[in-house]
Parts: structure tokens; sequence; C-alpha cells
């Protein structure tokens, strides 16, 4: 009789645990392998722009007269076209994944960067001037808060508060470095 | 796109607008998310169009792990299917059954490739990433620990009096009324009909395993069940068995920059059949695509299917595998 057969099964999960992962508590289950983000050794990339062509989200932006590679970690769907497509090999996929955000977030790596580019945000068609955005990943990378605070002095707008020290955003930016 | 020569579903136009701006590599990608569950079967039957369109053929290696995620990914839909039509019944107890068997085999794809429903695993030409099943004794263990559970879950669907008082006799269909309709998936097997899209060897390693195709002959709710059931376990050994038959080799083959001429790929699902079209136009663009999904050719029985009230219609559609997502409202 079918009862018999499911409530054996019932009394059995009175005393095992779930099947699903508890979490948070529990902790995240990332394996070896997990699409998470991309990651790049910017010091072999030669800005030659085909990762750019091939993302099918359109999340990498190649700046050759900048000498920047900039990747927008919103629109990327860690589909890993980009890395298999570098003819340098200088593209990864790691397992620690991008924290959701409620804003845009462009990571901005040189790969033989020109002193002063203040340009580099110029013309991205994602990036709204007023929305918060992150520093770029531990390591090496331009400060995104520093550009957009250059971008508002150039264009005379009023000048952002000499608070700095209050500003907790620009210390933790600050500190990842 | 304009002028297309394939008929406009709901599905059909979303890709298409997307086929305007994307090139076939990027297009893979696009297939992929189309829908929520059957990831890799859509992007398999893209990439079965495109290489077809090319004439490029696919290293047996590619086949065999190409044939174990397929496999893998049908499991999980099945289950699925299972665990909505339990607890439409109102035996929830054997829908948590179905779904925690499910969390075993999202869990094993997450093992191989990282991901448990989105695998990002097909290209054009073969796949992505190199597996070795053989060497991962945990992942043989589980499948043999999921062959078992399910034929629990089959006993149940067997012998519970619930179970066979509400499904059976439900929403006939005769086979002579499936063969006339050319409806496919569990519609067609419940009813008599061997007719599955591995058969023909077109795709995937299933002539070198021995495929054929589960069959009921009730016609009903009940036998449909049963066909999805049976699959579920039928799709277990395949995957241990391609697991330990897979030979070496390459797992991609090379593929031209810009793709002429038109194809055709028919690709099995849990539901049905699904059709994926395109048309090159000697670029790495694409003139045009179409998508046909198993629920759209199957909407088209349910006139001839009979014994029904209209409360227990849903009820019907889930078995036949009518996607109510896609229905036109």
């Amino acid at each position: 009789m079918g009862f018999f057969k499911t409530g054996a099964q019932l009394v059995k999960s009175l005393f095992t645990s779930p099947v699903t992962n508890s979490y948070p508590s529990g902790g995240a289950h990332i394996v070896d392998g997990a699409r998470g983000a991309i990651a790049i050794d910017e010091t072999m990339c030669t800005l030659c722009g085909l990762c750019g062509r091939r993302c099918p989200s359109g999340a990498l932006i190649i700046k050759r007269d900048e000498g920047c590679w900039l990747i927008d970690r919103m629109k990327c769907i860690t589909c890993g076209e980009c890395v298999y497509e570098c003819p340098e090999n200088c593209l990864e996929m790691v397992k620690e994944y991008v924290s959701p955000e409620s804003s845009v977030v462009i990571d901005v790596f040189n790969a033989q960067a020109k002193p002063g580019s203040d340009s580099v945000l110029d013309g991205i068609e994602s990036m709204p001037e007023e929305n918060e955005i992150s520093g770029g990943n531990p390591g090496t990378g331009l400060r995104m808060r520093e550009i957009q605070r250059r971008r508002r002095r150039r264009r005379g707008k009023e000048t952002i508060s000499r608070g700095k020290k209050n500003n907790r955003a620009f210390h933790r930016n600050r500190s990842r470095q | 796109m304009k002028n297309s020569m394939f008929e406009t579903t709901e599905s059909s136009a979303v890709f298409q607008n997307l086929a305007e701006h994307k090139d076939y590599r990027q297009l893979v990608y696009a297939a992929e998310r189309m829908y929520g569950t059957g990831g890799f079967g859509n992007s398999l039957a893209f990439c079965v169009a495109v290489e077809g369109a090319c004439n490029v053929i696919v290293p047996v290696r590619a086949q065999y792990i190409r044939t174990i995620l397929m496999e893998l990914s049908m499991m999980q839909e099945n289950l699925l299917r299972l665990a909505s039509i339990a607890e439409a019944i109102g035996y929830d107890r054997l829908s948590m059954m179905c779904w925690s068997e499910r969390e075993y085999v999202l869990e094993i794809l997450e093992k191989l490739t990282g991901n448990r429903m989105i695998l990002s695993m097909c290209c054009a030409g073969g796949v992505r990433r190199d597996l070795n099943i053989k060497e991962m004794p945990e992942v043989m263990d589980e499948i043999d620990n999921i062959i078992i559970k399910t034929q629990e879950i089959r006993k149940v669907f067997e012998t519970d009096k619930q179970v066979i008082s509400r499904l059976k006799g439900l929403g006939y269909l005769s086979e002579q009324e499936a063969g006339e309709a050319s409806v496919t998936g569990p519609g067609a097997k419940g009813s008599g009909i061997a007719d599955d899209r591995r058969m023909l060897g077109s795709y995937g390693a299933y002539k070198y395993l021995d495929y054929s195709p589960v069959v009921e002959t009730g016609g009903d709710c009940y036998a449909r069940c049963m066909v999805k059931v049976r699959e579920v376990i039928q799709s277990a050994k395949l995957v241990r068995k391609a697991a330990e038959k897979m030979p070496e080799g390459s797992i991609c083959a090379q593929m031209p920059d810009k793709i002429e001429g038109e194809w055709i790929a028919r690709v099995e699902q849990a539901d049905g059949m699904d059709t994926y079209y395109i048309k090159g136009k000697g670029s790495a663009f694409l003139e045009d695509a179409g998508i046909r999904k198993a629920g759209e050719s199957n909407e088209k029985i349910m006139y001839r299917v009979v014994n029904y009230s209209p409360e227990d219609e849903s009820l019907v559609r889930l078995t036949l595998g009518i996607d109510d997502c896609l229905k036109e409202r």
C-alpha cells in the first residue's frame, strides 16, 4: 500500500537532515570550477579587443587610447566566452562571485595606461554619473571615485564635500589596495 | 526578422530579435537562457543546427559528454514535472520526494560543470570543458543511489490507490489520434507510439549506447506519468553506461567563421521534440532563425484528448508536456 511506503520515508525523514544546504548558517557551498567572475592579468593584455567583440552581453569595453580594459560586472553573464577567445590567455574565471549591487559596477584595469587619463569613463552608455561606483578589484586598478571626482571638477559642477575623512566608502575602497 | 520562413511563435519572436544583433557564437548563450529549466537542451539544439549547416563533424568524445549532460538535464526536468503532477493531485509527500531527488541531480551537475542549470558547456563544434566521470567515484555512487530511490518513487506510482484512482482514465488519447497529430514526447510514448528523436542518431552518442524508447499503452495520464518515471531511471542508466564507454580524443572541432546554408535540428527534451531552424548568409550573423518548443507543438492536440473535466485540464496539460508559461493570453 502506498501509504506505508511513504510513511516509512516520512518517519525516516524525521531523523535525517534536509536535502538542501542551509544558507547562510551553513555557509556558501561553492565548488571548484564554479563560474563566479572574470579576472584579468593586465600585464599580459595587449588590448586587441577580441574579448569585447565576442562578449554576448557587451560587458567588456576596451579603450585603446587610454590603455584600459573595463568590465561591467552587472552585465557580465559569466559565460566564459572571453576566457576561451583571449589569444594571450590573460583572462580567468574565478569562483569568487560578485555580490549583488543596486547600481552600476565597472572595474577598470590599466593595461599600458597613460598618465592623467581622466576620460576613461566617457561615452560608456551604462554609466549614469550620479550612481555610486565601487572601486577596482583588490590589486591594481584605477579607483572609480578618483575619476568621478576629477570629472566633476573639470566640468565645473559643485565641489565634492571636503569631508573625505568621513567618507566611509572612500576609505573602504582605499584600504582594499 | 523580416520575411522569416519560420512561423512566428512567441519564443521564436524573441530569438529572432536577438539574432539580428548577435553572431552565432553569442547566440548559443542566448538560446541557453531562453527557458528556465531546459538550459542545456536548448544550447545543444542550436549547436546541432549550426554544425549541420556547416557540415562540421563533432568528435566522438564530445558526443559522449553532450549525451551525459543532456540526460542529466532531462532527469531533473522529468522529476520537476512529476513533482508538479503529484502536487496537483494533492499528494504532497510524493511531490517532496521528487523535489529532493532533483536536488541530488542538480548537485551532480554542479560538481561536473560548476553550475546547476545554466551550464554553458555546449559550443558550436563540441563542448567547452572536458569531463572524466569514471574517475569521480562519488558521482557514480550518487547516480546509483538516485536509481534506487527513483525505483521507490516508481513503486509508489504503481501501487498507490490515491494516484491510480486520480490519474487512470483521465485525458485519454488514442494511438490513432496521437499518430495523426504527430504528437511527440510523453503524449506519444504513453499511447503506444515508440517515437523519440534520440533514435535517429543525428546528435549525441545514442547509437553507441543501444537506446530504445520507453513505451506504455494506456493512453491516459497515468500511462504518461509512468513514462516519465521510467525515463528518469533510463536516463540514469544511460549516464552510467556513457561514462564507462567514453573514448579518448578531442572535445571540440574547428568551426568556420562564416555560416552558409540552412538546417533544421530536432532534439528530444522532456516535453517532446524541440525544433531549431537557422539559415546563414555567408557571415557570422544569421539571416533567419526560429524556435518551436515542444509545448507549442503539443498544444495543438488538446482538442483530440477526451475524458477530462474543465477542473482537470491543467493536470492533463502537465502530463502531456504542454508548458503553460508559453500559453498566449
